[in-house]
């Protein structure tokens, strides 16, 4: 603070006086300035300046994660200057978002003073002059810090007094509902963790941090920390690496000058563009990736000094990358394990594809694409939006698909052949399915979401019959049996025919997936059963977790835009609002049937780990 | 060497009002890919052309009306000994300060204008040098 008045009085007072002294001296012929008007002019502008850059070096609050670029980053306002185009798309995307102050500009939700119960007890969000505050039913008041994520949901925390320790507000804003939901409702968990959710108390210090912010340097010690950043949200030192020997060698307009002629890559800096494939995968996939450190000790390091990766280095030098495994097969899997003996059917199918959203680098990782045909991310994504997009930003930013991947044109790169004949690859209707459709249908779970699998993959029906994932056939072609995928796929690409099951044989795919499915499979279904399965979405109006409710009722709502329904409504409600729907819908399987399959639903505990 | 007062003032006359006219409207052409929120002026990825432009635009206008004042302070001083370099020197500066913004703007490298701006310090200097001639044209006539 000491060191920032003295610099003030340099930067604005020494000015002042000068100026002061100036003007005297020019109007030394018609006015007699006395030295003690001067002094005291020279005093008063000298104290506004002051006053006026203390208020800008306000210090940061001792109660919240601090932000300083350290370590060789300089921040994203420093990159602008020289790339205001690449700053500008940046800025326009949920990378930058990921985690923010609150202000009117940043916060999605409701502060306006709403109240919201929960088992009876009821919370409060409000407004108190530029700040937003979150009311606990017991009337504890806390004011927001940080927020995070903006595009589907945006979650809210506030300083828990014990040093920088964060807590999280139990609710999260659902952007597309528009409406405050309890924090486990919004993820794919088992209802009775939803009823009882564990503390999140220190969750942005220790776990989110590393992928909501830039150069994350946790520095937890139990319930207290001193958690610090580089940058709020993923800015561009989180896929460039650090920036400052880069902004000191290109201070010489000649060096600049030299590169943009020579269209060569700038040594200082890296882009990601340029990197081989498996290094370049590797920058998303330090955050797009199922990975862990190796043990607790490099835990502790990295809790310790912040991560030791940066873009262009090999990540498994930093941290593993966690294959699907049934059983622990080393160290690492072994810890796993027993942390957590679910770690991998949370995040991966039988067969070991992903099945999570937001760690596409593991899924590629299992893609012949990227293992033999050098694919990665930046193929089909770019983080900055291309000047040949005409889209609007906002739509460009929603999946940062390159204009390109709009069409089959980066598959057509290798697979020309096939995409020129396409018809007869696909057996469909020019124009009617892209390679997406069938080699990356949506059997990826995330953020109340069917996302299209990273795994590009030929469709089966074993897929369906073994690991219960839904094959890209069925998910179109709902209303048929997995014998007619199988008999369809074993005609066109003579691929083998599973033992199927008598209902696989007999009964449309979407109704086996919808009623007897578990709880990942029916929230992937209901994303895409249209007006056929009316009966079974209405009964996924009451289906035991909240997601599947809520996806169900997307795909109801079109179609019954006056129907009173609320996911997270009392149960009877949810029940009358079933039967409403059954009234007008009733189902065309046979009630035994109906009944028979919804009595075999697949009810064990599913917690996806988005 | 000398020039006749009267075909200088001529000369800049018609330079500053033809600048201010053209420049005026090149202005207006700005403001319309304003209006119409073309990508490749009002993009993000196009700040720089935006600023490069707009400073052409800003001194070609100014440097018309300069060149109006110069003929103005020719006809004021008739006496003076205008050599004439001093009206090639301002003439050659105000057109290529203009010119090498607006060349700079036509092929930018993201933060850094287009090899066109290097037409920019050598017309500062010339503008410099000009105006320079001038005040000591002027001062003689005054003294």
């Amino acid at each position: 603070m000491v060191a920032s008045l003295l610099e003030a009085v340099a930067v604005l007072g020494v000015p002042a006086v000068l100026a002061l002294a100036l003007i005297a001296r020019i109007a030394r012929p018609y006015v007699r300035l006395g030295a003690r008007s001067l002094a005291i002019a020279t005093w008063a502008l000298a104290s506004l300046g002051i006053a006026k850059h203390a208020r800008a070096v306000e210090p940061p609050k001792p109660d919240r994660p601090l932000v300083l670029p350290t370590n060789g980053y300089t921040g994203s306002a420093t990159c602008k200057a020289c790339h205001p185009g690449h700053y500008s798309s940046w800025h326009d995307s949920y990378h930058r978002t990921m985690t923010q102050v609150p202000t009117a500009e940043t916060v999605r939700g409701d502060w306006s003073g709403v109240t919201v119960v929960l088992s009876g007890a009821t919370h409060r969000f409000e407004r108190a002059n530029d700040a937003f505050v979150y009311v606990e039913p017991g009337g504890a008041r806390h004011e927001i810090a940080l927020l995070t994520g903006s595009h589907r949901m945006q979650v809210a925390w506030y300083p828990t007094g014990r040093t920088r320790t964060l807590a999280q507000v139990p609710f999260v804003w659902l952007v597309d509902e528009n409406r405050w939901a309890p924090r486990n409702a919004a993820f794919l968990r088992p209802p009775e963790i939803s009823a009882h959710p564990p503390s999140e108390e220190g969750r942005w210090n220790d776990t989110c941090l590393r992928c909501h912010s830039t150069d994350p340097h946790a520095r937890v010690a139990g319930p207290e920390s001193d958690t610090r950043v580089g940058e709020l949200g993923i800015s561009c030192e989180a896929c460039h690496g650090p920036g400052e020997a880069h902004v000191r060698a290109n201070e010489d307009p000649r060096r600049r000058y030299e590169l943009h002629l020579r269209r060569e890559g700038d040594p200082t800096i890296v882009n990601p563009a340029r990197l081989p494939a498996e290094r370049s995968r590797e920058v998303c996939g330090q955050c797009h990736s199922v990975s862990a450190e190796r043990s607790r000790a490099e835990w502790e390091k990295w809790n310790r000094e912040g991560s030791a990766f940066h873009p262009g280095d090999t990540l498994s030098l930093t941290r593993e990358v966690i294959r699907y495994r049934s059983a622990p097969d080393d160290d690492l899997t072994r810890q796993i394990f027993a942390l957590n003996p679910t770690f991998m059917e949370n995040r991966f199918w039988k067969d070991g594809m992903l099945r999570v959203t937001g760690r596409e680098m593991s899924a590629l990782l299992e893609t012949p694409c990227a293992v033999k045909g050098n694919l990665t991310c930046l193929h089909c994504h770019s983080v900055h939006q291309e000047e040949e997009d005409a889209r609007a930003p906002r739509v460009w930013a929603d999946r940062q698909i390159r204009e390109v991947a709009r069409s089959d044109r980066v598959c057509a790169s290798c697979h020309d052949q096939v995409v020129a004949q396409a018809t007869r690859h696909t057996h469909h209707a020019e124009g009617t399915t892209s390679c997406a459709d069938c080699h990356m249908p949506r059997t990826t779970y995330g953020l109340q979401r069917a996302i299209k699998s990273h795994r590009i993959s030929v469709p089966s029906a074993r897929e369906s019959h073994e690991v219960g994932r839904p094959n890209a056939c069925n998910l179109c072609h709902l209303d048929r049996t997995l014998a007619w995928t199988a008999e369809r796929l074993g005609e066109w690409f003579k691929t083998p025919r599973p033992e199927l099951t008598k209902d696989e044989t007999e009964i449309a795919s979407g109704h086996l997936w919808l009623l007897s499915g578990d709880a990942g499979e029916r929230a992937l279904v209901a994303a895409a059963a249209g007006e056929a399965f009316t009966a079974d979405l209405a009964q996924l109006l009451d289906d035991p977790y909240e997601s599947v409710r809520l996806i169900a009722w997307r795909s109801l709502r079109p179609r019954f835009p006056s129907l009173d329904y609320d996911f997270l409504g009392a149960p009877e409600a949810r029940l009358a609002a079933r039967a409403r729907v059954l009234e007008r819908a009733p189902s065309k399987l046979e009630p035994s049937i109906f009944k028979r399959l919804l009595e075999a639903r697949n009810d064990r505990p599913v917690d996806l780990s988005e | 060497m000398s020039a006749k007062p009267e075909d200088l003032v001529t000369r800049h006359l018609r330079l500053g009002w033809g600048m201010f006219f053209f420049f005026l409207v090149a202005g207006a052409v700005l403001e319309a890919l304003h209006g119409f929120k073309v990508g490749w002026y009002v993009g993000g990825a196009a700040e720089t052309r935006r600023l490069l432009w707009t400073l052409a635009h800003a001194h070609g206008t100014l440097f018309g009306l300069a060149h109006v004042a110069l003929a103005a302070t020719i006809k004021l001083a008739p006496d003076s000994r205008w050599s004439g370099l001093e009206s090639h020197a301002f003439t050659a500066g105000s057109l290529m300060v203009p010119l090498g913004f607006f060349l700079g703007g036509v092929r930018i490298y993201d933060g850094d204008p287009g090899l066109g701006v290097l037409l920019v310090p050598p017309g500062v200097l010339l503008l410099a040098f000009g105006a320079l001639l001038v005040f000591f044209r002027v001062r003689r006539t005054s003294a």
